[in-house]
């Protein structure tokens, strides 16, 4: 066997990972009481805790907004317990995010993949315009707020790389569910109908169009 | 002085009981990213699930009282992989196998069928794991991180604890091993 080969064939051994339920358990022995709950309610009522979960994250992009877009031009005006509410509501707004980015995780049904990208989509697309302008306002404090002003703008790098994990993460979901269920589709035995359609499938697939691609494997599916 | 009414009470109260400490946090998030790495690299090791499953736990278990304490780590996930070698080392010598049981003959311990089933890994998959396993513990090591990781060699030989350059050789050393014993498969057929 070739050394190309070989490394080829090593990297497939990536194929090998444990079992989610057992590593959301041990997850949650080790962080405690609080993470196990959170998991629980995850598995249990997934939707539930996903709809929970882009609510507050709304909520809190309303709140932020309005308090600090509409009513003042700058944070200079912010009391120190102010700035402090406001990191804390970013941190919560970061696990929030984290939240959804665990339920994408263990979200493996092409409908119910497809069902979360239109919520997930515009979350991403508001929180991104969200922490650019929060973060022009926070840059534009007064210097001498330096420890204040660092917090916030921590807390706001934070949640960009929650935002950017989100996205990362339902577009792997998307072209792992699409690939999975176009190979499997693949070994089926089809009508012409159903053929067409996983052509069509595949081309959106190759395309990178992931919910595209998606909604022809449901039709597809319907129609079997 | 604006007051930050809107964000109401009830939220703020929910947003902070929702938030972690940042360490744990930062845990939480170490865990995501490595759990897959960690208990593979442990699985290809060993080759039981079951044993995995408890190494894995424990190599986490004792990153996390690391953690906790707040002690600055430099390179997190290359300290996990040494705890997980440590663990490993210390299974075997519990086992006695390092001693007793020539590196060559050494068994795979589990070939639980379903599992195999469940990952979808063809025989020709289950060939190689199995040749790897025969292989010296350090060029299992080097191989599982280079070339089904995709490490670099500085991040090898952090985790090995060698010189980025000796890391590159026995990664050299270690495929030749691995490629050898493949052709063995071969010709033994």
């Amino acid at each position: 066997m070739k050394d190309r080969q070989l490394k080829k064939n090593l990297l497939k051994l990536q194929e090998i990972k444990p079992d989610k339920e057992w590593a959301f358990s041990v997850k949650q022995n080790i962080l405690g009481q609080k993470e196990m709950e959170r998991f629980h309610l995850l598995h249990l009522h997934g939707q539930a805790f996903l709809a929970g979960s882009l609510a507050i994250i709304a909520l809190v992009f309303l709140a932020v907004f309005g308090t600090v877009f509409f009513k003042n031009n700058s944070l200079n005006s912010f009391s120190d317990v102010d700035l402090e509410n406001l990191t804390s509501s970013l941190r919560g707004l970061e696990t929030s995010l984290n939240d959804v980015t665990s339920y994408l995780k263990v979200t493996r049904e092409p409908a119910k993949v497809l069902e979360v990208e239109e919520m997930v989509s515009s979350a991403i697309e508001e929180g991104s315009q969200f922490v650019a302008k929060t973060k022009e306002k926070t840059e534009k404090m007064d210097p001498e707020r330096e420890g204040a002003r660092e917090e916030v703008l921590s807390a706001l790098t934070d949640v960009e790389v929650a935002l950017s994990e989100m996205q990362q993460t339902k577009e792997s979901i998307q072209q792992e569910v699409a690939g999975r269920e176009i190979a499997e589709l693949e070994k089926s035995a089809l009508t012409e109908e159903q053929k067409k359609l996983l052509g069509e499938a595949k081309e959106y697939f190759a395309q990178g169009s992931y919910p595209q691609a998606l909604m022809k494997i449901i039709e597809l599916s319907q129609n079997r | 002085m604006l007051s930050y009414s809107l964000l109401s009470p009830v939220l703020t109260d929910l947003l902070a009981l929702r938030a972690m400490p940042n360490f744990k946090r930062q845990f939480a998030k170490l865990y995501d990213a490595q759990v897959d790495k960690i208990y593979r690299f442990v699985f290809l090791k060993i080759g039981s699930k079951e044993i995995a499953e408890d190494l894995t736990a424990q190599v986490f278990s004792k990153g996390w009282k690391e953690f906790r304490t707040g002690k600055k780590i430099q390179y997190p996930s290359a300290y996990l992989y040494q705890i997980a070698r440590t663990e490993i080392a210390n299974y075997y010598r519990r086992q006695d196998k390092y001693q007793v049981v020539p590196v060559e003959s050494r068994k795979i311990i589990d070939q639980d069928s379903n599992l195999e089933e469940k990952q979808q890994i063809t025989s020709e998959l289950i060939e190689l794991r199995q040749k790897l396993q025969t292989l010296d513990s350090d060029y299992q090591t080097v191989l599982i991180l280079r070339y089904i990781e995709g490490l670099p060699y500085k991040k090898i030989a952090q985790i090995t604890k060698k010189p980025a350059n000796t890391a590159r050789v026995m990664v050299h050393r270690a495929l030749k091993a691995l490629r050898e014993e493949m052709t063995k498969g071969v010709g033994s057929d």
